[in-house]
């Protein structure tokens, strides 16, 4: 195994390693043997979990109620959402449960957080899991609340989640730059 | 088992007002998730409901929802 010893007699009782130590350290010297470090680009992780049953017959986007918030460190970060749905259930007939993410920022009014649509659940007679994943990029350093949103595309009665012995999972990740 | 009676909950509004649009958040059981868990449609700003808990609709009480549902 290689070894190095240093001379503490030649720069004092207290070698600074900032100073007197240039280039890579060597892995046999128990270095890594890179030129630079590049830290972790998850910056923070926040998760919710719901499990109070949330139906609708709304045509226009409604709020599930099911949010999660986080607080940027810089306006540079973009926040991945994922969430997981657990027990969603469309009754019957030919109708369609839609969910989107919305935001509200600094505690304002929510507004979309995406254009479309990134669930959408098409079958006549369907229950059961779903999900979708998004990347958000508010530009701020205020706290961020996520919140899904759900509708029926159709006439009917959509639910976003059904039994309270389900739960489903919204989980938003700082990404850093 | 929760989805029979928010089945017969929303049967149960539609049969009284066939274009009704709420939300629910909860079950339906009493006359306080009636008067607490449902947000009523009342209109649309740009695709996004405008919900309000105040009951819109005279017709939609909880005796007359109550009544459909035990018949179901």
């Amino acid at each position: 195994m290689a070894l190095t010893r240093l001379n503490t007699n030649a720069y004092g009782s207290t070698v600074n390693l900032a100073s007197n130590v240039t280039g890579t350290l060597a892995t046999g010297n128990g270095g890594t043997g890179a030129t630079s470090f590049s830290p972790g680009k998850i910056g923070q992780v926040v998760s919710t979990v719901w499990n109070t049953e949330t139906s609708t017959t709304s045509s226009s986007w409604s709020t599930t109620g099911h949010s999660v918030t986080i607080t940027p460190v810089a306006t540079s970060s973009k926040i991945l959402i994922i969430f997981n749905m657990a027990d969603g259930y469309v009754n019957s007939g030919n109708y369609n449960l839609e969910v989107r993410p919305y935001s509200s920022i600094g505690g304002a009014t929510a507004a979309q957080a995406s254009s479309q649509t990134p669930l959408r659940i098409r079958y006549n007679v369907w229950t059961g899991g779903g999900g979708y994943n998004f990347l958000y990029s508010p530009s701020t350093t205020s706290s961020v609340q996520i919140l899904n949103y759900f509708k029926v595309n159709g006439t009917g009665e959509v639910y976003y989640h059904n039994e309270t012995s389900k739960a489903c999972s919204l989980t938003v990740m700082e990404i850093l730059a | 088992m929760t989805k029979t009676n928010l089945d017969k909950f929303w049967k149960a509004l539609k049969i009284l007002k066939s274009d009704v649009q709420a939300t629910v958040h909860g079950n339906i059981t009493s006359e306080d998730d009636f008067n607490n868990n449902i947000f009523w449609v009342t209109g649309d700003d740009n695709g996004t409901a405008i919900t309000t808990k105040t009951n819109p609709h005279s017709e939609l009480n909880w005796a007359a929802v109550k009544a459909e549902m035990d018949k179901l």
